[in-house]
């Protein structure tokens, strides 16, 4: 599994430095604001959107699982780094450390699993439950960051893919835990407080 | 090394939440929080508003080569910022666009509630009227 992990994250990032262009564009992508920033401005658009209140109010209850759900990621990322850790491939491989400072910067947070695909995955999968086409379109994000990092030789592939998965599987959990009747009276509550100042 | 501040995340976030809003008001029919009467200038605050925050907070002095070099907000930090700077910029939104239409439009037209009723009258008097037919009954 090392051995494969090694090979693939070598492979990719191989390819640092051959092209000016796709540096550039993995300096954006890899970058810990921007992405981020993107996905979080769509789930702002997206609570404006649909034709009628029913609609509306799924949209609502989508974005809020995905909010939910990042969150809750970031958490069960933390618990994952207290029972496993490795290194960051820069910190086994210190010749890669050039093309860690050329694309990003040595995080010094564990790597294993990745932060940041569990909390872009979480978003995707939570929205892909509402709707596969808005899913598929928060996928594109979701996949590019965590492959800029690997890229960067910040991550491993393993990470990032360890990351997807406890990101997919929270936000089903969350979406699972939701339909409750305690969570039931408690948004039923905020929808009507907020359709009447319009805002829902 | 400068740091990303976090006045400087909630500024990029504020103003570009702002165009978001316009945005999505101008294509989903929301005039009542749309800051101008004609859509094409709304299109153009709304692509100037998120262009020119994303090009501030990246690359004004080359911000994204040099200060995000390092570690700077954290997720939590991100996310509490986010929400504080999307709420500012809704209630500059709603509060704006309603001053903006004082003149006209002072009439309620139709009965929709929630968000439908800015499709047809201003913040400020959809909610004096979801207040109102409340009473009415």
């Amino acid at each position: 599994m090392t051995n494969v992990d090694e090979k693939v994250l070598l492979w990719i990032n191989s390819l640092v430095g051959k092209s000016a262009a796709l540096d550039r564009i993995m300096i954006w992508l890899a970058n810990d604001y921007f992405i981020l920033a993107i996905i979080s401005l769509i789930l702002l658009a997206l609570w404006f959107v649909g034709g009628d209140m029913a609609q509306r109010e799924s949209y609502h209850r989508a974005i809020i699982v995905a909010a939910i759900s990042m969150g809750s990621a970031c958490g069960f990322v933390l618990a994952a780094n207290n029972l496993y850790h490795h290194d960051a491939p820069f910190k086994t491989m210190p010749e890669l450390m050039d093309t860690v400072n050329s694309i990003f910067y040595p995080i010094v947070d564990p790597s294993f699993p990745s932060n940041t695909s569990a909390v872009t995955f979480a978003a995707a999968a939570s929205l892909w439950q509402k709707s596969h086409k808005i899913g598929a379109l928060m996928l594109i994000p979701a996949i590019l960051m965590p492959f800029a990092k690997v890229y960067a030789a910040v991550y491993w592939p393993s990470d990032v893919v360890a990351g997807a998965i406890l990101g997919v599987l929270t936000a089903y959990f969350i979406k699972w835990i939701m339909p409750n009747p305690l969570f039931e009276l408690v948004a039923n509550l905020i929808f009507k407080v907020l359709r009447k100042i319009c805002l829902a | 090394m400068d740091k990303v501040t976090s006045f400087q995340y909630f500024i990029f976030v504020f103003i570009a939440s702002v165009g978001v809003l316009q945005l999505i008001a101008a294509g989903t029919g929301l005039k009542g929080i749309l800051f101008f009467k004609r859509k094409a200038l709304d299109y153009l605050f709304s692509f100037l508003a998120i262009g020119g925050s994303f090009y501030w907070f990246f690359q004004w002095h080359n911000r994204i080569d040099t200060v995000m070099r390092q570690t700077g907000l954290e997720g939590a930090q991100q996310f509490l910022y986010f929400c504080m700077a999307t709420f500012a910029a809704l209630v500059f939104t709603l509060i704006g666009s309603s001053l903006l239409k004082v003149r006209g439009k002072g009439q309620p037209k139709g009965n929709r509630q929630g968000l439908d009723a800015l499709k047809e009258m201003s913040y400020f008097v959809a909610v004096k009227h979801s207040f109102r037919s409340k009473g009415d009954k």
